[in-house]
């Protein structure tokens, strides 16, 4: 790569998301079942971090909320 | 008798969904649209600052969507539309990081020095930690491609800014060629995207 780290990650990054935004659905779900994951069933950890909060989310979401019950 | 248990406050009671599940549940995206996403925010993850999480750029971005702050364009699909706000939120927290910065001005004429002499004269200045963060990371993605010699030459043009029918004609690909590497590197891609740790 000729450019700088930074440039060159984050075309690189740019040029990846086109491909995965053009990717078959049945890519992402075949990738899952290759690795033993059920992405139909609703727990499964595919979607681990999607479906779940991490704790600093959480306690974004809960100010959030504390401040709309206050207003 | 006096309880020495904490009173719950009224915020800590109320239900919090995760912003991805009110999407689904609102039927915005799908269950694929969501590893979809996740794959994708996983891309962009690497080119976060350390203290911020892929899982909180997706996040972020289903909130920015559901609290109306940024409304999909009409004919827009939602994945695309929420990849761009991925984006943008990304280069917020860059630039949040960089006034920060500014505000050390020893350490940034120091780091002057040493990047006039690596950096590309016509590029503005770089910053060290996201420089120091791009570097490991591609590094990374080229471990992650390492057995396919094509994908790394694909991956090094795509850095450069080449499209896709400028990197087939310099590495004088046919279109099949071509296009079965990029399955490889999708497949790649997503199953790094599926299986890795939260961070």
């Amino acid at each position: 790569m000729s450019v700088r780290p930074d440039v060159g990650l984050e075309r690189l990054i740019h040029g990846l998301e086109q491909e995965l935004l053009e990717a078959a659905d049945e890519e992402f779900t075949s990738g899952a079942h290759d690795l033993g994951m059920n992405p139909e069933s609703k727990g499964s950890s595919a979607f681990m971090g999607v479906k779940d909060l991490s704790p600093q989310l959480l306690a974004a979401l809960r100010l959030r909320v504390k401040r709309n019950i206050d207003a | 008798m006096r309880s020495y248990l904490k009173k719950a406050k009224t915020a800590e009671l109320v239900p919090v969904q995760p912003p991805a599940v009110q999407a689904l549940a609102l039927k915005l995206v799908s269950n694929c649209d969501l590893l979809r996403l996740k794959v994708i925010a996983r891309l962009h993850g690497r080119s976060l600052p350390p203290d911020v999480s892929w899982a909180d750029l997706l996040q972020e971005a289903f909130t920015r969507v559901l609290d109306g702050s940024r409304a999909i364009p009409a004919g827009v699909p939602a994945v695309a539309f929420l990849a761009g706000v991925m984006r943008s939120i990304k280069a917020e927290h860059w630039r949040r990081r960089r006034r920060a910065n500014e505000q050390q001005p020893v350490l940034a004429t120091e780091y002057q020095v040493v990047a006039a002499e690596t950096a590309e004269a016509c590029d503005t200045r770089p910053d060290p930690e996201r420089w120091l963060i791009a570097a490991q990371q591609l590094q990374a993605i080229g471990l992650l491609f390492a057995p396919d010699p094509v994908a790394l030459q694909i991956i090094s043009g795509l850095g450069d800014g080449l499209t896709a029918e400028e990197i087939r004609q310099t590495l004088g690909m046919t279109k099949t060629d071509y296009d079965s590497a990029r399955r490889r590197m999708r497949r790649a891609l997503i199953r790094a995207g599926l299986t890795m740790g939260v961070r």
